[in-house]
């Protein structure tokens, strides 16, 4: 009996260890996966590198950015409105894009961009230090951070973000290496990807104060230091830079959401500090009053329908 | 739900081993209970409207055992009960093969019908029949119906088996303990994360150098020979590495509430004839098939000519069960075929060679005939079955070449290596686990497994103790096993 309980507890001891052991070894080999990502990251990402053989054409406007300028701006309308040729405007902004991309694809293609004038849309959560989720963390920041501070931000919780940032960044070499940048095929519709599916009610945020981008609020952190370096470094690279602040979809009301208003109001002034300490213009669109809520998809990008006007909106700012 | 995903094993796993033990606390019945109504989650967690199919299934063989019980309605109500079930899974799973089959021999415009096939229906509802043929020959009838659904539904095996026995497994629930749960527990663990390991690092890893191949030959490409071996002796190992695999988590899974599952893999590769091979290979698939249809169907006990016309078909069956396709009836009457070489070669009291040579070859000749058995069974199409074979043998066909992208996924991370390095690195990858397959003990004799009621399985050159180098060992096959699950690659058996 005796002999018996001490193998159990031997046992459960055995189990213990197991599992000690276990969370030990992976936070080495974590730590090691990370390390090797930093070393073979490319900051020209898989989603970015696609769309850079539209850029064979030399445009002279160029489109770029996140979601808010992938689903939203409609290349060949700008052209027509701008008295450009089909292909003279294209749209290389993916989803999450990032201003540290865009700069590397600069540095990568200097003589496309050097006369070329720059549209950057951005969102909040390219800035805000607080948003940590693996969707949108970007990536070219994650790269900048040591492996310590990767493990420090991302563990545990967002332990999802890490491991993204590992596959990314070997999907990453192997775009480089592939040079599907040069080698690829240009995408469809010079890049607009078009929203038709509107999302269910029950998937719109209640307010855009309490909205995942605006959490946890702060823009003191690498993510800003990092992302408003590369907007200024583009000044200089590019003929023109222009950054865009895009609307939320018409029913959320900033005037009866504070949080929103002071989050949102700090953000933007951090970007227009960037712009006149650095020469980029900043558009900022609270609203753009021919977008109604049915034009949008969800809280944050217009369907199809509305991309004509969200682009003749925009448009009609940069000729301002 | 994939026992390979994070959702299971730190949601799901947990949540589940905490209620069993709170429950358990209060009395044995209640942790069955808590294992019931985990396994209907389980199985709700992949489409909620087939627990319906799946509850109405086990409810209706429930009830046809009670109305068994009465001696005079007893053929009569299992006959229904048997046709009853192989029905539904007529229904799902061959109806749209027939249909084709009809329409290629008739030409006649058929519709096809839009059916999703349950998980699992394959085998619970094989262990149902089972159930329900032996209360015809005189088992007891289950009167419990929370045992009973147990019996189905238990999680670890109710996806893809092992196929359990109801004899083996409702007395199991019935006993008062549920044997040393610390040292189970741990055993358990060990054997789950061993299989983890051979799924999402061995098996997982060898896909890439079998799919772009296959999907090759399917439509109508053809193969180098050097390539073409790879992909058959890389999927030969992968269905092994992930099945067993997949076994063996089902047996740890089981054992750490204590439950026995039989074993399902005794190192199959290791097979000096294919009458062994069987014997090695999806063990409880074979168990059922000799017990339910061999030898009903008479089995050996009316000639040779019999015996082998009953061999025939039931490999025949056992491959149209894997699937509904040509593909799988040939891989099953290929085996068939063997058998009935091996029988005859064995009946005229023929040996191979006393020795190491004749070892050799016994086993040699035993290998490549399953392995191009399983080009049958991995192709999609008779063409590409029959351009996967010419390619073997270095016919030219007229096919488009292979070109491969030279791109190695190590856990799913991409690496461009070259053609060249890719075919050189994949021959290595296939014969280090060729390697493990025959050369280390299997998972239920390194871990001394022992199924219900049985003696524990035989002792390997290594073998599981709680030590510190166990604790490690398994400590860094876990660790490297959760950075591969991001693959998220299905299990091979999860399609029949």
């Amino acid at each position: 009996m005796r002999y018996q309980m001490r193998a159990v507890l031997g046992t459960r001891r055995w189990l213990v260890l197991t599992l000690v052991l276990s969370v030990v070894v992976w936070l080495i080999a974590l730590a090691g996966l990370l390390s090797l990502a930093r070393h073979v990251h490319d900051d020209v990402p898989v989603l970015l590198a696609k769309k850079l053989p539209l850029l064979k054409t030399h445009p002279s406007l160029i489109f770029a950015g996140d979601s808010r300028t992938e689903y939203q701006v409609d290349p060949v309308l700008a052209a027509e409105l701008t008295g450009r040729r089909p292909g003279d405007v294209v749209n290389i902004a993916y989803q999450a894009g990032e201003p540290l991309a865009l700069l590397a694809a600069v540095h990568r293609e200097p003589d496309v961009f050097r006369d070329a004038h720059m549209v950057v849309s951005v969102s909040p959560f390219i800035f805000n230090e607080g948003v940590r989720s693996a969707a949108v963390y970007p990536q070219d920041v994650a790269a900048r951070l040591s492996v310590g501070q990767q493990m420090t931000s991302f563990l545990p919780l967002r332990v999802g973000t890490a491991i993204r940032f590992i596959r990314e960044a070997f999907a990453s070499r192997l775009a480089a290496e592939e040079n599907i940048a040069d080698r690829g095929p240009a995408p469809p519709a010079l890049g607009l990807v078009r929203l038709e599916r509107v999302e269910p009610e029950d998937s719109w945020p209640a307010t855009i104060g309490a909205h995942g981008h605006y959490a946890n609020w702060d823009l003191s952190g690498p993510k800003a230091r990092f992302e408003i370096g590369a907007l200024c470094d583009m000044v200089q690279l590019t003929g023109k830079l222009t950054v865009v602040i895009p609307p939320w979809a018409p029913r959320y009301n900033r005037a009866s959401d504070p949080t929103w208003r002071e989050r949102d109001d700090t953000y933007v002034k951090l970007i227009e500090d960037a712009g006149s300490r650095c020469g980029f213009e900043v558009i900022d669109l609270p609203s753009i009053p021919e977008l109604v809520q049915s034009d949008y998809a969800d809280e944050m990008h217009v369907t199809a329908k509305g991309v004509p006007i969200y682009t003749r909106a925009l448009v009609a700012r940069l000729k301002q | 739900m994939l026992f390979s995903s994070f959702t299971f094993l730190f949601q799901f796993l947990p949540a589940t081993i905490l209620a069993f033990a709170a429950a358990r606390l209060h009395s044995p019945r209640a942790g069955i209970m808590v294992l019931v109504m985990a396994s209907l989650v389980f199985y709700g967690a992949w489409r909620p409207v087939y627990l319906l199919l799946f509850l109405g299934s086990v409810g209706v063989n429930f009830a046809l055992g009670l109305a068994m019980e009465k001696p005079e309605r007893r053929r009569a109500v299992g006959y229904c009960g048997v046709a009853l079930n192989l029905s539904v899974l007529g229904f799902f799973k061959y109806a749209n093969f027939l249909i084709e089959t009809a329409h290629d021999v008739s030409g006649a415009a058929l519709p096809h019908l839009d059916i999703v096939l349950p998980l699992g229906i394959s085998f619970f509802t094989f262990q149902q029949i089972a159930y329900l043929v032996d209360v015809m020959r005189g088992a007891k009838v289950e009167r419990d119906i929370v045992s009973f659904t147990l019996f189905v539904s238990f999680f670890p095996h109710l996806i893809a088996g092992p196929l359990v026995h109801h004899a083996e497994m409702i007395p199991q629930f019935k006993r008062e303990r549920l044997g040393r749960s610390a040292w189970l527990a741990a055993q358990g663990w060990a054997i789950f994360v061993a299989g983890l390991f051979k799924k999402v690092v061995i098996a997982d890893n060898l896909a890439q150098f079998a799919n772009p191949s296959f999907a090759h030959v399917d439509i109508g490409g053809s193969l180098p020979s050097e390539w073409a071996w790879l992909a058959i002796l890389a999927y030969t190992l992968q269905i092994y590495f992930d099945f067993s695999g997949y076994s063996d988590m089902a047996i740890g899974l089981a054992l750490m509430f204590g439950i026995r599952l039989p074993v399902n893999f005794r190192s199959p590769y290791k097979a000096r004839s294919i009458i062994e091979f069987w014997r090695r290979w999806h063990i409880t698939l074979s168990r059922f098939l000799r017990d339910y249809l061999y030898i009903p169907l008479g089995g050996n006990r009316f000639g040779i000519v019999r015996r082998y016309f009953n061999l025939m078909l039931t490999m025949l069956l056992g491959g149209l069960w894997h699937g509904a396709g040509w593909t799988f009836v040939i891989w099953g009457g290929l085996h068939g075929l063997y058998l009935v070489v091996n029988h005859q070669w064995r009946d005229h009291k023929r040996r191979w060679p006393d020795g190491a040579v004749g070892r050799a070859a016994a086993w040699a000749l035993t290998f490549i005939a399953v392995v191009i058995a399983w080009v049958f069974f991995r192709a999609r199409t008779m063409a590409g079955a029959g351009a996967m074979l010419a390619s073997l043998t270095g016919l030219k066909t007229t096919g488009g070449a292979f070109v491969s992208d030279g791109i190695l996924r190590v856990m799913d991370l991409p690496v461009l290596v070259g053609e060249g390095s890719l075919l050189l690195i994949g021959w290595g990858a296939a014969a280090a686990a060729l390697a493990v397959a025959l050369l280390l003990p299997n998972v239920p004799e390194t871990f001394r497994y022992r199924e219900y009621r049985r003696a524990p399985e035989r002792r390997g050159f290594l073998v599981w103790r709680p030590t510190f180098g166990w604790a490690l060992a398994l400590a860094l096959a876990l660790a490297v096993s959760l950075f591969g699950m991001w693959q998220r690659v299905e299990f091979l058996y999860f399609q029949f």
